[in-house]
């Protein structure tokens, strides 16, 4: 599973990505620094709330569903059992205690990775690669790092029919997905020797057609992809954003424990 | 007046090895490293084997390619598959550096000292593995190893010196076949498509000769 960007309508379509990015990133530090369990849960369901309402709509809310539901039910099972700091037992199924501390740990926890699940979602799934790629070098980044970027969601579909063919070219010479772990490690270097190979040759290609288009000199590039507007709005936004983290964060050193 | 010296020796040092071709190994190596994890998939094996292109680029291309090998791996794979790599990104970073040091330190130069770096490597992940699964996911990361997690803490164990004692675990059959796949994978590519780097750090593919003359190395 991939995830991309589909059209769609909404505030989030029409954020600047910067914008985004960090006022995302205040929020996956704000949700690591509440304290409480109770401040958690009602921040992740706010953050879910808005991703929700500014156009990710059950998309976004299905896919996040979806990464972080294994995590939590590994989460909820672990520490409602065995937390460490165990102390008062919520309720008794048969002879297994359910741990209140560990259950409040494990919910914490589950809002938090909801939090990180939903930022980054809500910033890949609003707008297609090229153009966060052309924001990200209008902000400073090396145009080398966009190269990386793009060429590696490029080269993924690629690789994977390489692999389909090497995978099959070895099957007709007899190789066995379903030997027993002795042969299938074997298996594992006769597919992977001449896959990556072909690729690290194929390598020497891409250098020299990047090299004849000037990808080694320094200086400022121009984009086929023009970067989204940034207006004032949301500057002002994304330094309030920064703003009320940093006090929170002062807050959280000075503060009682 | 010294200490912009010392500083622009160090800028020297980690940009000296960025060539046109290392760079176009980096979205290779990240593929590699994705790669990795569905062969893994496919074949049913117990371990992740998400590095080889990491360490691969590391050894090829010298520490810092692979350092950014590893956290283009994790940053882009952390964007557009599964958010919760993101904070492991530290982990691929160390590993990048630490193959690719070792790697200029002649230990890919034998097959037993390649199974020392598997060893440092093990340690370098354990290290920075086990706290951020402590406090970015409060002890699970939703896969199949998360049963060995569950089974230490039940033990009695602090969630912190649980993480520790589950890597330990986890790590070390993953780390050595990455680094011997890597090595054996590397030391197959055919010395005229290596990197300067690459050339040194790892023996060359059996038949060929140490030297390449200069009339047939392609320019960086």
């Amino acid at each position: 599973m991939i995830l991309s960007y589909r059209i769609g309508r909404g505030l989030l379509y029409r954020l600047n990505p910067t914008t985004k990015l960090v006022v995302g990133l205040c929020a996956i530090v704000t949700a690591f620094l509440i304290p409480h369990v109770l401040g958690t849960v009602v921040f992740a369901g706010a953050v879910w709330l808005l991703v929700a309402l500014g156009g990710g709509g059950s998309r976004i809310s299905r896919t996040a569903l979806l990464i972080v539901a294994p995590v939590s039910i590994s989460l909820l099972v672990i520490h409602s059992l065995f937390y460490p700091d165990r102390q008062t037992v919520l309720l008794m199924i048969g002879p297994v205690a359910i741990w209140a501390e560990g259950l409040a740990f494990a919910v914490a926890m589950i809002s938090r990775i909801a939090v990180l699940v939903l930022v980054v979602l809500a910033v890949v799934m609003t707008i297609p690669s090229k153009v966060l790629a052309a924001t990200m070098v209008d902000r400073g980044l090396s145009p080398k790092f966009a190269y990386v970027f793009l060429a590696t969601l490029q080269m993924i579909p690629d690789v994977h029919r390489r692999l389909q063919a090497t995978l099959e070219a070895q099957q007709s010479r007899g190789l066995d997905v379903r030997a027993n772990l002795r042969r299938r490690i074997r298996s594992l270097l006769a597919i992977l020797g001449p896959l990556f190979q072909g690729t690290l040759v194929a390598a020497e290609t891409r250098s020299l057609a990047l090299e004849a288009r000037a990808f080694g000199r320094k200086g400022p590039r121009t984009s086929m992809v023009e970067s989204p507007a940034d207006p004032k709005v949301e500057r002002v936004v994304r330094y309030a954003a920064v703003a009320g983290v940093l006090a929170l964060i002062v807050g959280t050193l000075l503060g009682p424990r | 007046m010294e200490d912009e010296d010392i500083v622009s020796r160090i800028v020297h040092h980690i940009t000296k090895d960025f060539t046109t071709r290392a760079w176009v190994l980096i979205p290779i190596g990240v593929t590699i490293n994705i790669v990795g994890g569905l062969i893994v998939n496919l074949l049913h094996l117990p371990v992740y084997l998400d590095t080889i292109g990491t360490v691969l680029v590391a050894v090829l291309a010298g520490p810092w390619v692979g350092a950014t090998t590893g956290a283009a791996s994790n940053i882009i794979l952390g964007l557009v598959v599964r958010p919760t790599l993101l904070p492991y990104t530290i982990t691929t970073v160390t590993v990048g550096l630490v193959a690719g040091y070792m790697a200029k330190a002649g230990f890919f130069q034998r097959f037993w000292k390649v199974v020392v770096v598997g060893i440092v490597l093990v340690f370098a992940a354990t290290f920075t593995v086990a706290p951020t699964t402590a406090i970015f996911f409060g002890g699970a990361t939703g896969g199949g190893a998360d049963i060995i997690r569950g089974t230490i803490l039940a033990t009695g164990e602090k969630l912190m010196a649980a993480m520790f004692r589950a890597e330990f675990l986890l790590q070390p059959v993953d780390k050595i076949t990455v680094v011997v796949i890597a090595y054996l994978v590397g030391r197959s590519i055919p010395l005229k498509y290596r990197p300067e780097v690459g050339r040194h750090t790892l023996p060359p593919p059996v038949g060929e000769t140490a030297s390449v003359s200069p009339a047939t190395r392609p320019a960086d």
